[in-house]
């Protein structure tokens, strides 16, 4: 399931953060954007958002969807779907209209699932075992 | 009025009979004009800037990628239209803007259809293919909002404005599509992409850390900024390769130019 969402939501990607690379400040575009390396700042994009397994975010982030599967540091707000794996980590508050987090998946901090707006609202939570 | 660049290598033996049919090509479509061959004696900017005040308003270039980096940088920003007739190797510009070789671009050039676009500019230079920087230390700075810091020790930098397939494939991975390459859309391409000595460092830190890695695809390893402004700045001057022929060094300010080239291209060109 996480592939397949990931595969349709990042068919078209227009930035790439490699594992070479460490990006300091405050990164904005309007595409979808994959992190494979370090981000230190602030992230924002209208876009999706996948984080790769060995990807270290150390900022505030804001995305249409995410797709996580390595360690961010930071509050997180997304407009729509966020999907943890096994191997992600979430170090802050959490705020989506819809997650999806698979067993073994790490949130240290406060989590709002339901709508992203300033009120806590209800929480739909879907979480998936992995064999 | 017309004025034909010749590059100087088709002075060579091999190119006479395909030089003397474009010759023929371009009187029988009526677009004559002076032609003039480049040689050590005589600079491109010279010539051109001469034919400039005699009237030309469309050069075209006779030759390879080479030659028309060197128009460029005459004429970007001016009022002119360039042609391109490719002969020989290395003619990726001119399969990008969908221009046949040798006589068969002639045709091209008389229908004239032309498109206006995009050009790079580094520090005073131009380019309309790709600027490279193969360089181990280096900074990019985006118009103060971001830097991006090369964790790796060698890596070869390259901007594009646009690329023809054979480079797509080369320089990014297939699976996944790109709305990108597109000398219209006032965006340029950064792609950077860490050497094999630093993939065999990664691989060693990741093994050290006892987890089994194989050798990183290229979706793995590179680096990919649609972008409009960089600055670009290394501990020690280094080299900036523009569209192949002409050199500039860092520190450099990068930046696109929309639709600043006038240019005749064809009906399989790829943007």
């Amino acid at each position: 399931m996480f592939k397949s969402t990931e595969e349709k939501n990042f068919k078209e990607i227009e930035t790439i953060i490699g594992p070479s690379v460490k990006v300091k400040g405050n990164f904005s575009t309007r595409g979808n954007i994959k992190i494979e390396g370090e981000l230190e700042g602030s992230l924002k994009t209208e876009g999706n958002l996948a984080v790769g397994k060995n990807a270290k975010i150390a900022a505030t982030v804001a995305a249409n969807n995410a797709f996580v599967a390595g360690e961010i540091k930071g509050n997180v707000k997304i407009k729509g779907l966020i999907e943890l794996v096994q191997s992600a980590k979430v170090i802050g508050d959490l705020e989506a209209k819809e997650a999806s987090i698979a067993k073994g998946a790490i949130i240290n901090g406060r989590w709002t699932v339901g709508s992203v707006s300033p009120e806590p609202a209800k929480t739909q939570i879907k979480v998936e075992k992995e064999e | 009025m017309y004025f034909y660049l010749v590059d100087s290598f088709l002075s060579e033996k091999k190119y006479e009979k395909i030089f003397a049919r474009i010759e023929n090509r371009i009187v029988d479509l009526g677009i004559n004009g002076r032609i003039t061959r480049l040689s050590l004696l005589k600079s491109a900017t010279e010539l051109i800037k001469e034919e400039i005040k005699r009237g030309a308003k469309t050069i075209v270039a006779i030759g390879n990628d080479k030659i028309i980096g060197q128009i460029i940088n005459v004429i970007a920003e001016e009022d002119l239209t360039l042609g391109l007739i490719p002969v020989g190797e290395n003619n990726q510009i001119a399969q990008a803007l969908g221009i046949a070789e040798n006589e068969a671009a002639c045709d091209i050039l008389s229908a004239r259809r032309v498109e206006k676009l995009d050009l790079g500019k580094v520090n005073q230079n131009y380019f309309l293919f790709k600027a490279q920087i193969q360089s181990p230390e280096i900074i990019l700075d985006s118009d103060n909002q971001y830097k991006i810091n090369l964790l790796s020790k060698n890596n070869l930098i390259t901007i594009y404005n646009l690329a023809v397939e054979a480079e797509l494939k080369r320089v990014l991975p297939a699976e996944k599509n790109y709305h990108c390459f597109n000398p219209q859309d006032g965006i340029l391409e950064l792609i950077i992409n860490p050497d094999k000595d630093s993939q065999k460092s990664f691989l060693k830190i990741f093994n050290w850390l006892g987890k089994k890695r194989t050798a990183l695809t290229l979706a793995e390893k590179i680096s990919f900024f649609p972008i409009k402004n960089i600055n670009i700045k290394s501990k020690e001057s280094v080299p900036v390769v523009l569209d192949q022929c002409i050199v500039t060094k860092t520190p450099a300010q990068v930046s696109v130019l929309p639709k600043a080239l006038k240019i005749i291209v064809g009906k399989n060109r790829v943007f």
